[in-house]
Formats: structure tokens, sequence, C-alpha cells
């Protein structure tokens, strides 16, 4: 799972007709995390187009395969398990299938588990599609001494097979070749009829009236069709509704609903699997052998001292320790951080822009604009690329080095117990780590969150309590002087973490979703792919701070030539008074309300100038790590959950950062 | 009823059937690899459940362990 940013050059049409209005068309289909989005960058190279699938959320990318002058369209597709959809992204995929009706199929497995997917080639090898099997990661099968006979197995199912280990790019030049000569050739690949299953006959009576009832013309076999309709999916009916008479409709859905009495879409759907599973497993004999395997030793090993609770929290102490605290905040916040400010913008940069903008600019008020006191050179770009650029550049690498390698589902099963005490369970693991990188980002992410309600909570918790990247990077290093003061911030704001989480959890309305997810193996992260990743994370946020520091700085002399920010800041001195500090310390929170990494980073003036120290400090930094989402944040909450939620929590936040830092500065007074 | 949660670490349990009250997560376990008559080994209880299902590791909470009913193998 990854984060990817489109290049867009050539948009091709949502209908599948593209520019020739004939081209071919091939789909990638497969189970999450099996290696399609390789697959799909191998044939299609630089220009893939990412939209969504209309009147959805969800992202698909297409491409164009280009070979020995001739071309076809490819298109990757959501993740899916059966063609029985359960999630919205499943049923994209279907809907895609059917409409789009690729000449084509890739199907790419996992090839160590192959007796568990092959059951979804065979659904769609029943719904009528030419499909070409591509056994990806054999490395990992060779690994642990599976013999998988491909030549074998291609000759008992009829289509063809390929092995590949497709970020090595093995395997990938013989399917090139083999979607060129299909591609030259025209006519589609011989469908062999050897695979073919029958369900129980219960099932199969219903099927065989089902089909005969049905005259319209689909693109899908009517079998698959009937199937579906007796597994209890009601998406289906619509597709029936265009393409046959009323009558139809009540025989159809006479055979499916009442003569069905007594018997549950359940217990069909079970009994499919069951039926489809047998099939797979007489398929399977003697060209998929287990007998000799052995799980390689040290990934395992390895795996064992991440997930082991006893061994797995020091390990997580250890990450977090070495990779959040000394390379993303000393390392990032640290060294290079004072490099590129103190030295390259304090000593060459600014001295330069403020001669040129004094050279070329008639006023002073307008030379303010781009080099004054909040100056978009001198403040703006100072701060978008000397200090948070490079703290939240190397917390995106350090990330993208945790997720390739897998060790993320193993900390969600370490930590579901804990994130149940404020209502999410593990798989949140992956939105609430990435907040520590980048909140806007991480609330995109909640996402994969099953329920609303999880969402929700997540959006809060990520909004409220976890400081992102560059506020963390500036908060340790500005804290590190003051003598337990880390610890009382991190004691402080993991409280209210577990407070706020727990009492949302209580609040708002939903069940609780059980916790479940696959442990993949342990692998070496490649550098290509972390280079890539990071890359591309670090483009997208710099595309999203970079406007934002202009914008604040535009508004920010605006509102001094006003006079409104004086104003404001007149209004903020109560509450600086509250925590105990400085008015200049106001700054910093307005600062805050644009982009709290820009709230950080004018804390870290002030205590350079001296202006903000000692338990002052330790309180401005809590209150500014609880204190509201930024403005990308807070867009991206009223995209994803409307303006109710997105007011009710920022609204929330306000008081509440305020009130946790008033009874910090209190107790901080007492001793 | 034996339950996928009463098993203890190394035990080996073949899937009866999944208590199918929440459709969603039945589904979702049946395509994960849950499905009745499949063989699961315990690996690990604490913090949660994991098991081992063919070649692949799957961790899951005591809750939904509970939902799956074993016979010991």
């Amino acid at each position: 799972m990854g984060l990817w940013i489109s290049r867009e050059i050539n948009p091709i049409q949502w209908n599948g007709k593209g520019e020739g209005g004939t081209l071919v068309k091939i789909a990638l289909v497969g189970s999450p995390n099996v290696g399609k989005s390789v697959i799909f960058h191998h044939l299609t190279g630089q220009y893939v187009t990412v939209s969504n699938y209309p009147g959805t959320t969800v992202e698909v990318t297409w491409g164009v395969f280009n070979g020995g002058g001739e071309k076809a369209e490819v298109v990757d597709t959501p993740g899916i398990y059966s063609l029985l959809p359960i999630s919205g992204e499943e049923k994209v995929t279907r809907s895609l299938l059917f409409n789009v009706k690729p000449d084509l199929i890739l199907h790419i497995v996992d090839a160590k588990n192959l007796q568990r997917m092959l059951p979804l080639t065979l659904q769609l090898l029943e719904a009528g599609f030419n499909v070409v099997l591509v056994l990806n990661m054999m490395d990992e099968v060779r690994q642990r001494r599976l013999m998988i006979d491909c030549e074998g197995l291609a000759g008992r199912l009829g289509i063809p097979v390929l092995p590949a280990v497709s970020i090595r790019g093995e395997g990938m030049e013989e399917l090139k070749h083999l979607l060129l000569t299909n591609l030259l050739e025209v006519a589609p690949l011989p469908a062999a009829l050897s695979w073919r299953l029958r369900y129980p006959e219960l099932i199969e009576r219903r099927l065989s009236r089902i089909e005969h009832l049905l005259k319209g013309s689909y693109s899908i076999t009517k079998r698959a069709l009937a199937l579906f309709l007796l597994e209890g999916d009601e998406e289906v009916w619509e597709w029936l509704g265009e393409a046959e008479e009323p009558q139809t409709l009540t025989r159809v859905q006479h055979v499916v609903v009442q003569e069905m009495e007594g018997i549950d879409y359940q217990m069909v759907i079970t009994q499919v699997i069951l039926a489809r599973q047998k099939r797979v497993d007489q398929l399977l004999k003697s060209f998929f052998d287990a007998r000799r395997s052995q799980t390689p030793r040290f990934q395992e090993w390895l795996s064992r001292l991440c997930i082991c609770p006893l061994t797995g929290i020091p390990v997580l102490f250890l990450v977090l320790y070495f990779g959040v605290y000394r390379f993303v905040g000393r390392l990032g916040a640290g060294v290079v951080v004072d490099f590129l400010d103190g030295v390259v913008f304090q000593q060459w940069l600014n001295p330069l822009f403020t001669d040129w903008v004094q050279k070329l600019l008639p006023t002073v008020a307008l030379q303010g604009l781009f080099v004054g006191e909040y100056g978009i050179l001198t403040l703006g770009l100072r701060y978008a690329v000397a200090i948070i650029l490079p703290v939240v550049g190397m917390f995106f690498f350090a990330f993208s080095i945790l997720e390739d390698s897998g060790y993320f589902p193993r900390l969600a099963f370490l930590i579901d117990r804990v994130f149940k005490v404020f209502g999410l369970n593990g798989r949140a693991v992956i939105p609430m780590v990435l907040g520590l990188g980048c909140d806007t980002m991480a609330t995109l992410t909640t996402r994969i969150l099953e329920t609303r309600k999880e969402r929700i909570l997540a959006t809060f918790l990520l909004a409220l309590a976890v400081p992102c990247s560059a506020q963390l990077g500036v908060i340790t290093a500005l804290l590190a002087e003051e003598k337990g003061g880390i610890l009382l911030w991190l004691g402080v704001v993991l409280g209210v973490l577990v407070l706020a989480g727990y009492l949302a959890r209580v609040v708002i309305p939903g069940e609780r979703v059980g916790f479940y997810i696959e442990v993949p193996a342990l692998r070496w992260p490649k550098p290509g792919n972390i280079l890539e990743k990071t890359r591309a994370r670090m483009v997208w946020y710099f595309l999203e701070i970079l406007p934002v520091f202009i914008y604040s700085s535009v508004l920010i002399w605006v509102g001094q030539l006003t006079g409104l920010f004086a104003h404001m800041l007149r209004w903020m001195r109560p509450l600086m008074a509250l925590l105990g500090l400085p008015e200049e310390a106001a700054v910093t929170f307005l600062f805050g309300f644009f982009r709290r990494d820009y709230g950080a980073a004018g804390l870290f003036d002030l205590h350079q100038q001296g202006i903000v120290n000692g338990d002052g400090l330790i309180v401005a930094c809590i209150t500014l790590t609880l204190f509201v989402p930024c403005i990308a944040q807070f867009a991206v909450m009223l995209k994803e959950h409307g303006w109710k939620v997105g007011l009710l929590i920022s609204g929330l936040i306000f008081p509440c950062a305020f009130l946790v830092g008033y009874l910090v500065h209190m107790v901080l007074e007492i001793f | 009823m034996l339950t996928l949660d009463q098993l203890k670490v190394g035990e080996r349990g073949q899937i009866i059937s999944i208590d199918s009250q929440e459709q969603f997560l039945y589904r979702k376990l049946l395509n994960l690899g849950f499905f009745p008559g499949c063989e699961v080994q315990v690996l690990q209880v604490l913090p949660a459940f994991l098991v081992q299902v063919g070649f692949t590791q799957m961790a899951l909470d005591r809750q939904t362990c509970h939902r799956i009913a074993v016979m010991m193998v």
C-alpha cells in the first residue's frame, strides 16, 4: 500500500474508447498487495491517468501499452478478493469490468497462496472473460521450496500461466511478448472449458432456469449473473432492469426469492465457495507441491521479534527512538534545519533577497510583502524550504522504509488493544502513524477504516493530538534543553489523546468492528520503492505547503497594513496571559491557524530570540500541539466528513487546547 | 461448541462455520481465506490472535475469533 501520485499526461476517456475508439482493453485484476501496480507500471511506463470512477471517490488508474506499433489501453483495478463485492472499491472493480468489458484480464496472484487465489480466476473464467494468470512473487515460492508447474497448470486450466517477480522485472518481458502476439492477432485467446465446475444440484437447477429466462445481452455470462442473484446480490438487478422485460424480471425474481424459501443467501454463498475451492484443489493437484516447504529462518525470526509483545514493544521503542527522535528530530530538525535555515537562508539568501527587492520595488510597504518580517521570501519561502521540508522529507523516508518492509501490520497487531481504548483498532495504525508525518495526508488515509465512526474518531484524534513531523521535529529540538520537558509534553499529549478518544468513543454513535489484518512476510525494503514513495510524498507535500505559506504571508501583510493583525494579536493577549506566556507568543498561534508547522517554526524563532523559555516553552509546545488543525487539514476534513463534523471538531479543539495549556501552566507554577 | 479463541498456541483447528450475525464480517473473513473446511494453526494469543492459514499469517482480535467455530485437528 502506498500513496502514489499520478503523472497526468495523456488523459484517456472514461468510456474506454481512447483515441482510436477501438483499442484493445486490458484489465489488471487481483487482491490487494500482490504487485499489480508494479506490473501496471512495467506495461504502461510513465504516462498514466488517475481518475475517480464516476460517482465515487474510488480512484482508477489508466495507461497505454505500446507494443510493436500497436497500442492497448490498460486499467489497474482496485483490489478484490471475489466478484461478489463487499466494499465500495470491490463494487467499482466489478462495475468497471462489466461496463468496460476488457478484451483481456491479467489476473495477478500471490503465487504461494495460489490455492486461495485460484477461486477468483475461476470466477473470472465463469463470467466469460479471457484470462491470463500471472503468478507473482515467485521468489517467495522459491524461498519456501514450494514447487509450481506452470506449464502443467496452464494445460489443465486452458489459459496461459506466467511466473513472475514483478519487483525484479522477472517475467515482464514474457508478459509483454504474450500481449504483443495477442494484439497483433486480434483474435481472443483460445478458451478451454476444462476448468468448468458444477455447484450442488439445488443451485445448478436454479442457475439454468434463470439462464433460460434471461433474454438480454450482457457483457458477462448469464450463468455468472444468475449466480450473483442467487447469492443475494442486489446491484445485479439494476443491470437486469435495463436489459429485460418486466415479466422476465418477475419470473426471475420468483426463482430467486420464492423458490429459494428457507435457504438463505449465506448458505448459498458458502456452498458456492466450498464447491469452487474443491474444484481448485482438484485442478491444482500435481501442479502445486508443498511437501518440501520450509519457512525462511531469518525472516521468521525477525517477524517473531517484531510481533511477540515481549520483544516487539522494545523493538517499537527502538524504531520510535531512532526513526522519529534521532533521525527526524535531531538529524532533521537539528542538523539539517540549522544548516538550511541558519546558514543558507539567514546568511546568504535573505540578505540577497532583501537587496534585490529593495532595488526592484518602489515602496517600503510593497517591499515588506516580500522581504519584511513576514515576507514571502524571507519568511514564507524560508519556512517552507529550510525548516519544514527537510523534517517532513526525513519522516516520509523513514515511514517508507517501515511501510515497504511490511512492519506496519505487525505494529497494528501489537497496538490493537491500546487503540481499542480510544475507540479505534489496530487498522488505524497507518493513518495515526502517518499523522506523525503529515496530518493532512493522514486524514485522507482514514478512508481505509471500515466504519464511519472509526473514520470520524481517527480524524478527530489526528486533529487534536497527533503532531505532524514538522511540529514534532521542531518541538523535540526545542524541548531537548528543558529538563524533563519532552517527557512532560509526551505525557500530557498522550493523556489527552487517550481521554479524548475514550470520551469520543462513547459519544459518537456506531458499532465497533473487529480487528483482522493480513500479516505479509517481512522483506528487505527496496531502495527504488523507498525513494519513489518518499519523492512522491514530498512533492505532494511541497505542492501543498508552498502555496499556503505564500497566501499566509500575503494575508499577514494585508493584516499588518490594515492594522487587523495587531488587533488579533491584542485580542489573543489575554489567552497568552492565561498560559503565562509573553504577548509575542500570540504570533505563533496566529500562524498556527494557517499551518501548524508554521506555528512551530514561529516558536522556534521566538526561542532563538530568547523571548520564550523554560516553563513557558513547555506550555506553549503543549498548547500548540493540541491546537486546531491547519488550513489544509481542515479543508480535507470538510471534504471527507462535511461541514458539521469539521466545524464541530475544530470548535471543540480550540477551547480544549487552551484549557489543557492553562492547567499545565498552573501545575508548573505550583512546582 | 469450540471457537477459535479457545485454542491455545500451537493447536490446529479446522473451521466448521462462521457466526453469520454480521454479514459484512462473514464475507470479509471468507474472502481472506477463513472458510469452512480450511485449517488454521494458532501462533500467538497475546496481545491478539495470530494464526497461520495456508502460507499466510492473519491477525485477529479475540471477539472476531469467538465468531469462528472450529473442530480440533
